[in-house]
């Protein structure tokens, strides 16, 4: 009898392992309710009639992937936007799909490979490429009159594959932050804007201690660590002098004066003790807002990482436009928070509506204003008020340049920064570090 | 000559263990063997992200991806990297491991408290050790930097060891210590309190030493709970992948890029399954050839 049912407590567990299982068409049914006219829909037009049926009072859901909502900086904007626009929008229910920032490309491709798709992201530019396949080309999900509204450069900045994959949030390029307080002190009047002046700013800021932590002030902050973001940051660097990293077809372009100039400026910086090498943004945030950077390059939004650390950090901080060198006009990459889009579960005319909803003047008006420092990418709110701390960067989102979207341009922006540490952490000369990078596998792999 | 018979009984009980034994042969089929089968044979084809996304069939590429990989400057060194990391930490770990049991098996006052305490790092989160570590190390003003200046006596005032290709790794391997070491002393500590008094005793009345019965008896019978520590860590330092990836990303010039972070480079970065599962394919194999050689080198047979 004891064997019985033994034998019957075994079967009854397979059957429960069996049960578990299923197709992706069952078990991932994107929406509670979702209608047969919700069958995914890359034939479709765009917001074409697929919404679920909300007749009964049951609602769509709109599944956002979106890492700032774990950001404490972020959450409550980003739960006001879950409530206004649930409130204008009664029939949808906003899911945020959230996952750290340095994991959320990983978990929203491997949820799409099982056949679980967000209906839009809100992510970084440089992702494009990354997640194009989990997400639809925003032409075809979007209305014109939506997309219309969007600066058409910085759309052509999302072409990836010769489609179009995202719409702006904002535009954010890489500028440089300075510490008031500390170049009163070094007496320094004018703010740099070239790397000569820069230096020459340097060599009065060294030796000053933060008059928040009283230790010793580092004149000025690259990012170089080994993380992606970091690449795109010297890609501006470079861009500063004139140079290039890549053709616009996307082939490897780096021999050139400006490359080999940003690199040589890179490590006489380095060699004269004026940066700290291998840091992340986050870490040069970190010392600015403790005073112990007087300068440093970031994305113009980065700024809400500061004052999240440091709260007074406006009352000391500044903006300046990109420095130039060599015959470079101080151009920067076109970066910007974008948001890709799709209507895999047949949630286009959602899609939209959320678009809309939250760059609409008032959403975004006040994300400017209160909670990120960064510029509208719609042409109709070109003079939208931003934060004060943006003053002095003023024209920057216009001095730009967008990098091709090519399939590993993540690891591209890797070897960039293994190139420079190279010549500054190991010491490598300038030719010898460029001549490593261009035999790399990314290098060799995407070819000239 | 006559067929062997099998009773009633004896059919009813090969098919009574055959059934209890079939949800683990299911489990393990659907989750281990099946996915390392999928492996190893997406390891042969050309296989992105984009095939995953798009449902776009796997090509056969010809071995196109070892190849790849014989020709990656990356690979044979992070094969090294990988090599070095698990030496130092799995025997670092092993030595200190014992060392602390031994302390706290000679009772030593307040050993439970210690015991309770010293868990603490096996339960943070890895990642969480991580960033704790990337503080201590923080290049500028991190204490390690700090302590490290005060003992050189301020010969050695610029040392960050995160930043120093060649001191990145070992700065890695201080963590995994830190994290690692509470587990295998535990475990060694419950192999310590399993060693016979009575046989410790005798040695102690024939003359012998503590080092004697230290090597002569006490780790000679601990011989199969050593080889279950050093085979666990040899592993788990093997797949090291988030304590190297949140604190250094395999930099500073791919200082510490291990096989763990060559293969999240080459499958989640480059977006190359392929590659990236050939990279997996090598590893598990050295990992299966070192702790074949390890349990070749240390029969876990205790002594009578």
């Amino acid at each position: 009898m004891k064997k019985i049912l033994s034998m019957l407590l075994v079967l009854t567990m397979l059957f429960s392992l069996a049960a578990c299982g299923g197709t992706a068409e069952e078990s991932e049914a994107p929406a509670p309710v979702q209608s047969e006219e919700t069958a995914p829909a890359e034939e479709e037009a765009p917001a074409a009639e697929t919404e679920a049926d909300t007749a009964g009072g049951e609602k769509t859901v709109l599944k956002i992937s979106n890492y700032a909502i774990l950001e404490s900086n972020y959450t409550a904007f980003w739960e006001g936007v879950e409530a206004g626009f649930e409130e204008a929008y009664p029939e949808y229910d906003i899911e945020w799909v959230t996952s750290e920032y340095s994991q959320t490309t990983t978990n929203v491709l491997t949820a799409a490979g099982a056949g679980d798709y967000c209906d839009a992201i809100f992510g970084e530019h440089s992702w494009i490429s990354t997640l194009a396949y989990a997400f639809e080309p925003a032409t075809s999900v979007l209305n014109e009159e939506v997309i219309g509204e969007f600066d058409s450069t910085i759309l052509d900045s999302c072409v990836f594959d010769g489609e179009c994959y995202a719409v702006p949030y904002y535009v954010s390029p890489f500028i440089l932050y300075y510490n008031t307080q500390l170049f009163e002190e070094a007496g320094i009047t004018e703010v740099p804007t070239t790397f000569e002046e820069l230096e020459a700013a340097c060599e009065k800021l060294a030796g000053l201690k933060s008059p928040i932590t009283g230790n010793a002030v580092v004149p000025f902050g690259q990012t170089t660590a080994s993380v992606a973001i970091s690449g795109t940051s010297l890609t501006a660097f470079i861009y500063n002098f004139g140079g290039d990293v890549m053709t616009p077809e996307g082939k490897m372009s780096v021999d050139n004066d400006g490359f080999t100039q940003a690199m040589t400026t890179l490590k006489n910086l380095y060699d004269k003790g004026y940066m700290t090498e291998n840091q992340k943004l986050k870490d040069l945030r970190q010392s600015y807002a403790n005073g112990e950077l007087a300068m440093y390059y970031d994305q113009a939004w980065g700024f809400s990482g500061v004052s999240g650390i440091n709260p007074d950090a406006a009352s000391f901080t500044a903006s300046a436009p990109a420095m130039s060198g060599g015959s470079g006009t101080g151009q920067s990459v076109l970066n910007a928070a974008v948001f890709m889009v799709s209507n895999k579960n047949g949630n286009a005319d959602g899609v939209n509506k959320f678009i809309s909803y939250v760059t609409s003047d008032e959403e975004l008006g006040y994300y400017l204003s209160d909670i990120a420092a960064a510029w509208s990418a719609k042409t109709s709110q070109a003079d939208m008020e931003v934060q004060a701390v943006l003053a002095g960067a003023t024209g920057s989102q216009s001095n730009l340049k967008a990098v091709p979207m090519i399939e590993t341009l993540n690891d591209l922006n890797l070897e960039l920064c293994t190139l420079a540490q190279n010549i500054t952490l190991n010491g490598m000369s300038v030719d010898d570090g460029i001549a490593a990078f261009k035999n790399s596998t990314v290098y060799q792999t995407i070819g000239e | 000559m006559k067929k062997p018979t099998i009773s009633k009984r004896q059919a009813g009980d090969v098919l009574f263990w055959s059934v209890m034994i079939l949800p683990v042969i299911l489990l393990v089929a659907t989750f281990i063997v099946v996915p390392i089968i999928s492996s190893v044979a997406m390891s042969f084809t050309e296989y992105k992200i984009k095939n995953i996304l798009t449902g776009a069939p796997a090509v056969w590429n010809n071995f196109e991806n070892y190849i790849h990989l014989l020709n990656d400057n990356r690979m044979l060194p992070a094969i090294g990297r990988t090599f070095l990391f698990v030496f130092i930490v799995v025997l670092a770990q092993y030595v200190f491991g014992m060392i602390l049991a031994l302390i706290l098996n000679s009772n030593v006052k307040c050993a439970r408290f210690i015991r309770s305490v010293m868990m603490m790092p096996w339960v943070v989160p890895t990642v969480i050790s991580a960033l704790v570590w990337l503080w201590i190390f923080q290049s500028q003003y991190g204490l390690f930097k700090y302590l490290v200046k005060v003992f050189s006596f301020g010969m050695l005032s610029d040392f960050a060891i995160l930043n120093d290709t060649r001191f990145a790794l070992l700065g890695i391997a201080l963590a995994a210590l830190w994290k690692q070491i509470p587990l295998s002393t535990l475990l060694l500590l419950a192999g310590l309190q399993n060693v016979p008094d009575d046989m410790l005793e005798a040695a102690k009345i024939d003359g012998a030493g503590y080092f004697t019965r230290l090597f002569k008896i006490i780790i000679p019978y601990m011989r199969s709970v050593i080889s279950v520590v050093v085979t666990m860590a040899i592993i788990q330092n093997f797949k090291q992948f988030p304590l190297i990836w949140t604190m250094t990303g395999g930099g500073p010039s791919n200082a510490t890029t291990t096989l763990a972070i060559l293969s999240y480079r080459e499958a989640f970065v480059s977006q190359n399954m392929g590659t990236g599962a050939a990279v997996t394919t090598v590893w598990m194999l050295l990992m299966i050839l070192v702790v074949a050689v390890f349990k070749k080198l240390m029969p876990s047979q205790e002594i009578d």
